[in-house]
């Protein structure tokens, strides 16, 4: 006799069980979701039709475990979320102040998180978030810097990100008035034999001293070891030298670096690989790192080798570590 | 005289060969901070209670083995050491790896237990030195340990009293340490020196005949254990035995010899592993891997991160020398060849005389010249006052220095590749040989077979004409050899292998029954049977160790390192016939099964049967042997005639048969079937 081809239905999991899932699901998905999309997302033993799906989720809001979001307007449908609309505003500003463009002035940050916020949250009081957020240091303020050096807090002024200002953007008209008065020493200072390389290996020197960076050797500034230096090289130089020890902290006691991962680290230093090299080469040269040669770079691939770091002579180095 | 051409050179030799080398030229200004990082780690070792791992990186001949070397001297001393409780107790280690993943463990045994038992500069093997200080907190004794025990030998005249004093200590450091039986009545033979020769054997993992087995109290290893977890147990107990006292540093060297090829990572995938296994059993090493700087990357992808967390747990690099370490470095070489100084004295020429100061300088450079470079320089400039120097290694074909070494290195290993070292140097160099020799045809599968474990084949290779497992059957005793040969001919029955290679020592005979019956029914299905010599074995040797050295950037003509392709494609065209032909007899397929029963007897299995008979009795007589393996004297002739290399005869009366010991043995006066039949030559 031939078996029914008769298909016993699926088992369905209990409404308990189920409301369980759909909080954790809510929770997974971040962002408020219509019940609509949890009917259409739901599988196995847990799939219910959206009419069978209301009556869980207004047991759950009743509970407190869900938060029902009404529609921002007549043709939206209302959602439903494990977070208020605060958390769901602070959530959205931090998104949109952790992208790569960031940091954002308020109004920027405004036009982006409210068009993000619109759907649910259109009177959102965004300042208020924002200064929740900076108290909580989750976002930080960025204050203006003006070619003169002088920072500026006015409220128009300010931008926003999730991590601190870089000093580097604030340093950058102390180091030009410096650059110009080490150029002018060394115009009154040339006759007298002082160069210009001689006066900013001595300014680096003092500078570690004077602030302390122990790790960082002062500079041989006898002036027999004079080597050509052009001062926005050996800035950069020096940048690159501090990054070997944030990509593997033991180069202070001996360790050493792969070139072609300071290179991806150091992307906003150097803007190209021969400015990087340039850079690399100059901190050899002056006893400051040592290169390390690869031994045999034709047993690598055309990439590979291209992101060694090549010599004067067909050397070609793949690692650095500190001279100390 | 202008010239040097009476001196030796003092800048030629430019490689250390190993940590064990004496150390003649020391400039301790030069990598000093790397030493100092390995002495700090062993001192965080011997403080901290745990495992501590040490990455040292740095360029072909930047001084990696130099240091080992140096802090070997340092751990160990130069001279006389009081094995005296109150002073610190370093063991040392140093592991030269060669590619084999699967048997990486066995390597590590048989290294760790050679340098254990290395005489000292105080002639105290490390391994005594470790158990005396052992014994001491058992039983208390302070002061020179030595005497101590020479002290409690006199104890009682009587020497079962004292090696039942041994004895006792010995069980109470086995339950403390957990050492296992085994290796707890092998370390009490080799104290008091009893049965020393096969109870070392037993401890570097050289198969043993039963008899040698049963002689030191221990019965056959337990076949459902493999070899590798063998090797790894007892090495992790002889790290325990020397207790929280004494750190081992273990250092390894030539970790690239662990790679097959440029791109292959296992070796340093298994490597890896058998560190986080170190690191999980003990908690006594200090575990230091060299590595040259161009591998780092090879060495990040090979290995598990948590397995490079622990090995890099520290690192420290070996920085290109400047100018004044690439002098003091001279200066101390100068002092090697002290006529120099005299000669420059003597002609008025200022120091470094007959080196180019200028030249010198200007290769060191502003970056700076890595130790072997520099020294290679300087000894071309000495040689350049040479006016009668013979051909330099510089101007000689590259293929031409190869084949040198390599005759060079074959000579020096004729005399030390044992039987018991077959299965370490196949598994080193096939997969090489593979490669060059069948271009690429066979590839070596890392995949385990099914139903086969893990002991069972010692390689597998596939290629179009289906998949080839390599078996070294280097059991002494055959009565567990033959169940791997079981699963084998299984497997071809099944089809899960093509073919099986079963290579066997021609120096061990086949003993048993079980295994000859499996061996049989293994021929008869197309298997080939290979009997290794000890002329393939050396030159087998001396090739791994040129690809190892060429691996591990130590390799050089000058200071030039010689690459690992340089040395494939020098062997593409001069491969020795006796290599050719093993990689052909192992590849040669298919080889068709022997359907019908040969009428040829099999002289292989008589020279075997002969053999055993000729094991407790070395000569006997044609007559006696006649009887004794129940075969003509014709048929014994004959196979005298195959194997003029296993036996010998003398005419008599009456006509005696006698194994050889030795390969090069000379030629016997007439033709050994003759002798055999009496007829006169």
């Amino acid at each position: 006799m031939a078996r029914s081809a008769r298909v016993k239905p699926a088992s369905q999991v209990p409404d308990s069980v189920l409301a369980s899932a759909l909080i954790d699901a809510v929770h997974a998905i971040q962002k408020p979701v219509t019940v609509a999309v949890l009917a259409k997302n739901l599988v196995g033993p847990f799939k219910r039709s959206a009419v069978a799906l209301e009556p869980i989720l207004a047991g759950l809001v009743a509970e407190g475990r869900l938060i029902l979001l009404p529609a921002a307007s007549a043709k939206k449908k209302p959602a439903y979320s494990t977070r208020s609309i605060e958390e769901l505003a602070r959530l959205t500003v931090i998104e949109v102040l952790s992208g790569p463009a960031a940091p954002f002035s308020f109004a920027k940050l405004k036009s982006q998180a409210i068009k993000a916020l619109a759907e649910y949250a259109p009177g959102i009081n965004l300042p208020r978030v924002l200064e929740e957020l900076i108290n909580d240091r989750r976002v930080f303020v960025h204050p203006k810097c003006t070619a003169a050096g002088k920072i500026q807090v006015k409220p128009g002024d300010l931008s926003y990100g999730t991590t601190p200002p870089r000093p580097e953007a604030y340093l950058a008209p102390t180091l030009k008035n410096l650059k110009k008065q080490i150029k002018t020493l060394a115009v009154a200072l040339g006759p007298f034999g002082v160069e210009q390389g001689a006066l900013q290996r001595a300014l680096l020197g003092m500078l570690q001293r004077e602030l302390g960076t122990a790790t960082t050797p002062p500079l041989d500034t006898t002036p027999g070891s004079v080597l050509p230096v052009h001062g926005d090289l050996s800035t950069l130089a020096q940048l690159i030298y501090d990054r070997m020890a944030e990509l593997n902290p033991a180069v202070r006691t001996g360790a050493m670096v792969r070139l072609d991962r300071l290179r991806t680290l150091c992307w906003d230093l150097a803007e190209t690989k021969a400015e990087f090299d340039n850079a690399v080469r100059w901190l050899a040269a002056t006893h400051r790192v040592a290169l390390h040669r690869h031994d045999d770079p034709h047993g690598l691939t055309v990439e590979e080798r291209a992101a060694l770091v090549p010599d004067d002579h067909d050397g070609l180095y793949n690692a650095a570590s500190w001279r100390i | 005289m202008l010239t040097t051409a009476d001196l030796r050179n003092p800048y030629r030799l430019t490689v250390v060969p190993d940590a064990w080398q004496r150390g003649d030229a020391e400039v301790t200004s030069i990598h000093a901070t790397a030493f100092q990082v390995c002495t700090r780690a062993l001192d965080a070792v011997r403080f901290e209670g745990r495992n501590h791992g040490l990455l040292v990186l740095g360029e072909p001949g930047s001084g990696k083995t130099h240091l080992l070397s140096r802090l070997r001297r340092f751990c160990l001393g130069n001279g006389e050491k009081p094995v005296d409780p109150i002073l610190p107790e370093v063991a040392f280690v140093a592991v030269k790896l060669a590619a084999g993943a699967q048997q990486i463990w066995r390597n590590l045994r048989k290294e760790f237990v050679g340098d254990l038992m290395r005489p000292g500069t105080d002639h105290h093997p490390q391994l005594q030195r470790i158990l005396l200080r052992r014994f001491a907190e058992l039983r208390p004794a302070d002061a020179d340990l030595t005497l101590w025990w020479d002290w409690l030998r006199q104890l009682d005249p009587q020497p079962a009293a004292f090696e039942s004093i041994i004895d006792g200590l010995m069980d109470r450091l086995s339950i403390q340490e957990r050492l296992g039986r085994d290796l707890t009545v092998v370390l009490s033979h080799l104290i008091l020196n009893r049965h020393g020769r096969e109870a070392l054997a037993w401890l570097r993992g050289d198969p043993l005949p039963e008899s040698a087995l049963s002689l030191i109290g221990l019965g056959l290893p337990d076949p459902d254990i493999s070899p590798e977890d063998q090797a790894r147990e007892v090495v992790t107990a002889l790290c325990r035995l020397a207790g929280p006292r004494i750190p081992i540093v273990f250092a390894f060297d030539q970790i690239e010899a662990l790679q097959l090829e440029r791109r292959d990572t296992s070796g340093f995938f298994a490597f890896g592993q058998m560190l986080m296994d170190l690191f999980s059993r003990t908690t006594n090493l200090l575990l230091i891997s060299c590595v040259q700087s161009g591998r780092i990357q090879d060495i990040e992808d090979g290995v598990t991160q948590p397995a490079y967390d622990r090995m890099a747990m520290n690192q420290v690099a070996l920085n290109p020398l400047l100018w004044p370490e690439a002098e003091a470095l001279i200066q101390v070489r100068d002092q090697i060849v002290p006529e120099l100084e005299v000669r420059r004295k003597s002609l008025g020429m200022p120091s470094l005389w007959p080196l180019d100061l200028v030249a010198l300088k200007a290769a060191v450079g502003r970056e700076g010249l890595n130790p072997r470079k520099l020294l290679n320089e300087c000894a071309q400039m000495f040689d350049g006052h040479r006016p009668e120097t013979g051909i330099s290694a510089g101007s000689q074909p590259l293929p031409e220095y190869l084949g040198e070494l390599f005759a060079r290195r074959r000579e020096q290993a004729v005399s030390k590749v044992g039987s018991e070292r077959a299965r370490e140097i196949l598994v080193a160099t096939l997969p090489h040989l593979t490669a060059v020799l069948k271009r690429g045809q066979w590839k070596r599968l890392t995949e385990p077979v099914p139903g086969l474990r893990a002991g069972d084949v010692d390689g597998v290779y596939a290629g179009s004409e289906g998949r080839v497992a390599i078996h070294v059957c280097d059991a002494l005793d055959m009565r567990a050899a033959w169940r791997p040969l079981e699963r084998l001919r299984q497997a071809l029955d099944d089809g899960r292998l093509e073919k099986v290679v079963v290579v066997r020592d021609i120096r061990e005979p086949i003993r048993g029954d079980a295994a000859t019956r499996q061996l049989k029914a293994l021929r008869d299905r197309g298997a080939a049977f290979l009997r290794t010599t000890p002329e393939m074995l050396a030159a087998l040797d001396a090739l791994r160790s040129l690809l190892a050295d060429a691996q591990s950037g130590d390799l050089c003509r000058d200071a030039d390192p010689i690459s690992v392709t340089s040395v494939q494609g020098w062997l593409e065209r001069q491969v020795p016939a006796v290599v050719g032909d093993l990689v052909e007899q192992v590849f040669e397929y298919p080889r068709p099964p022997l359907l019908e029963k040969s009428d040829e007897p099999d002289l292989e299995a008589l020279a075997d049967r002969l053999a055993d008979a000729l094991q407790n009795c070395p000569v006997v007589a044609v007559e006696r042997l006649v009887e004794v393996l129940k075969v003509s004297a014709d048929l014994l002739g004959r196979c005298l005639e195959r194997f003029p290399d296993r036996f010998g005869s003398l005419a008599g009366p009456p006509c005696v048969v006698f194994q050889r010991v030795a390969m090069g043995v000379a030629a016997p006066e007439q033709p050994v079937s003759a002798a055999v039949t009496g007829s006169k030559a």
